[in-house]
């Protein structure tokens, strides 16, 4: 097992790698540069400031030194905020999108894991209808839209939650003064994970259906085993690998969920960064979280299979 | 008294277009020490037959009738006393064990689990009976076998644990479901012998259903031939053999190849298809496909007494 992890992790670096080289190219054909933001400078100043940044040789070079630097370490300051580096920028930035996206998941992976499975138990019940009327509005609604909705209902009107600040204002925090930490992410985190609780739901609803239907259920049904022993005993394993599978992409549209609700509700996480840095084109900005976002999926994705082996005798490895 | 006795057993499921009649009409009795054979084609109701006496049908279908087991009617009975007689009294095992085990679950689990939900033993008491039982049914290296997967199994061998499966809790009636079928024949008579040691040693009935006729002869001590959902036939396993009254019994008995049978010729088939369930012919459902059909067969015929312990549902072995 952890000779298989360690070999996924070095096929990991080539992946990381390319996605890297294929930003960099992108970053720098958009047209437009770092240094013509506002105030028009001097050309010759153009000219020694980009000279300063190396953007004067050919592109190839640019990366074979942006590389170089990158695997020891070294991202850089960012060009548009010089007196800050881009690791000082991904170390205010991470921690808040970590906490952003691990809840939105986790909580989806748990909401959306217990709605699929009821729907299935219950089917064609209220419940079940309930369920997937949940899982069509989520896919239907998407974050961006979602997120006003929810300034609008419980900052606007119910003035419950704060609205696009960390500060913990809001009824909410002043009655329950405990939760201030956690209140000025209630929101985004309800906007991020909807989408991905109405697509676990309707993977693990239709899963659970589909297990339900096997041989080896009315075998244990069978045994005379309760219905509640046939069901986390028998099914569950075979009913969640669907769910398992989804959470790698699932990283992915957190990722990219992320940027956008970041934006909407002014957390300062990465996403917001990166968007700046994209329209500064602040380089090593982008190029830095770039690698932070791709190192992330391609975890997900190692952790996805290793827990496939978990769940599942018949493709565990190393045996 | 029977031990079982099923009276009138209807199953039917709705599907999209109009109702299945799986099992139409099937009444019979088992007695201890008895083994019965049901034999038909895929789709004969066979199977469905039992596994609506065990609350087993599918949740889109429907039972009536009565199925007595013991006293107790278990089509009425409430779930809870139906799942606690499930597994311990009244065992069911299966065809196609790849797909009937758990997948994700240790082969000793699966088996320990019964004795656990039935007997209420430690995992550890459960352990050294279930290994016993995998050494009663033959598996080889018990121990070892007892921690693996069953995709680490082969056909055979997941058979064994099946079989084991069923006799955990020595039951009073044993349903094998195709027990034989996709075995190596030399596999297949060691699952036949076990089943036949139980069956010699104990006191419970044995219901074997296949479509092996060559099961049928060697292990049961009576048949009941199927066709379309309903009994056709019922006599003991030698009046079947040397006087079939049914034509649908004599056609079957006359498909088995022999070792007499000339190679240069072809091997006998009943021409057409089984019947559609969803749409019987009226009257006699194998009436379409028999070769001494008459205008009387478009009436139902029933279940009439041709002989000693003999039945069959056909107006022409009525009038002989």
């Amino acid at each position: 097992m952890t000779s298989y992890a360690l070999r996924r992790l070095l096929i990991a670096i080539p992946t990381v790698f390319l996605i890297v080289g294929l930003s960099f190219v992108l970053m720098h054909t958009a047209p437009g540069g770092p240094f013509d933001a506002d105030a028009a400078l001097e050309p010759a100043v153009v000219a020694n400031l980009r000279a300063a940044y190396d953007l004067d040789k050919p592109l190839l070079e640019q990366f074979v030194i942006y590389a170089g630097r990158a695997m020891r370490g070294e991202f850089g300051p960012s060009i548009v905020y010089p007196d800050r580096t881009v690791t000082q920028i991904i170390a205010t930035g991470l921690p808040v999108s970590l906490r952003l996206g691990l809840t939105a998941l986790t909580l989806a992976t748990l909401i959306g894991g217990t709605l699929g499975i009821v729907g299935a138990l219950k089917r064609n019940s209220a419940a079940d209808y309930a369920v997937m009327t949940v899982a069509m509005t989520g896919i239907a609604v998407p974050s961006f839209v979602l997120a006003p909705l929810l300034t609008l209902l419980f900052g606007v009107t119910l003035r419950l939650l704060p609205i696009a600040t960390l500060e913990p204002s809001g009824s909410l925090a002043r009655t329950y003064p405990w939760l201030g930490p956690y209140v000025p992410y209630i929101m985004p985190v309800i906007a991020l994970m909807l989408p991905q609780v109405a697509v676990i739901a309707r993977l693990s609803r239709a899963a659970m259906i589909e297990v339900l239907n096997q041989a080896y259920i009315r075998t244990a049904r069978a045994k005379g085993l309760t219905e509640n022993r046939v069901v986390t005993r028998h099914a569950l394993r075979a009913a969640l690998l669907p769910v398992v599978s989804y959470l790698g992409p699932a990283v992915a549209s957190v990722v990219t969920g992320a940027v956008v609700v970041e934006q909407i509700f002014q957390l300062p996480g990465m996403g917001r960064f990166f968007i700046q840095g994209a329209l500064n084109r602040d380089y090593p900005v982008v190029l830095g979280i770039v690698i932070v976002f791709a190192g992330a999926v391609v975890l997900m994705n190692l952790v996805v299979d290793l827990l496939y082996g978990v769940l599942d005798p018949k493709v565990r490895v190393d045996q | 008294m029977a031990l079982l006795e099923v009276e009138a057993l209807n199953v039917r499921f709705a599907s999209g277009d109009g109702p299945i009649a799986a099992v139409s009409d099937v009444s019979f009795t088992l007695n201890r020490g008895e083994c019965l054979g049901i034999v038909g084609e895929s789709g004969s109701g066979k199977s469905q037959t039992f596994l609506a006496a065990l609350g087993l049908t599918a949740s889109n279908g429907r039972v009536t009738g009565r199925a007595v087991f013991d006293g107790q009617d278990l089509l009425t009975m409430p779930a809870p006393a139906l799942r606690r007689l499930r597994g311990d009294r009244l065992a069911m095992i299966f065809q196609d064990s790849t797909t009937s085990l758990t997948p994700h679950m240790r082969v000793g689990k699966q088996l320990m689990e019964v004795l656990m939900v039935h007997r209420g033993v430690s995992a550890a008491a459960a352990r050294v009976q279930v290994l016993e039982m995998l050494t009663t049914v033959r598996m080889p290296e018990a121990e070892r076998r007892f921690e693996m997967y069953p995709h680490e199994f082969s056909g055979g061998m997941r058979q064994r644990a099946m079989i084991a499966m069923g006799l955990l809790c020595k039951p009073d009636v044993l349903i094998a479901d195709e027990p034989t079928t996709a075995l190596d024949v030399t596999v297949q008579a060691q699952i036949l012998s076990v089943l036949r040691s139980y069956k010699e040693n104990s006191n419970a009935a044995l219901v074997l259903i296949t479509h092996d006729l060559g099961v049928v002869a060697g292990l049961t001590d009576r048949v009941m031939v199927m066709y379309g959902g309903r009994v056709v036939e019922d006599a003991s396993t030698a009046q079947i053999f040397a006087a079939p009254r049914h034509p649908y019994t004599a056609a079957l008995l006359r498909c088995r190849p022999s070792l007499a049978h000339d190679p240069e010729q072809d091997l006998v088939a009943i021409p057409g298809a089984p019947p559609d369930p969803r749409r019987l012919p009226q009257g006699c459902a194998f009436g379409p496909r028999c070769e001494k059909a008459v205008a009387r067969c478009g009436a139902m015929p029933h279940l009439k007494p041709v002989g000693p312990a003999h039945e069959a549902a056909c107006h022409l072995a009525e009038m002989a």
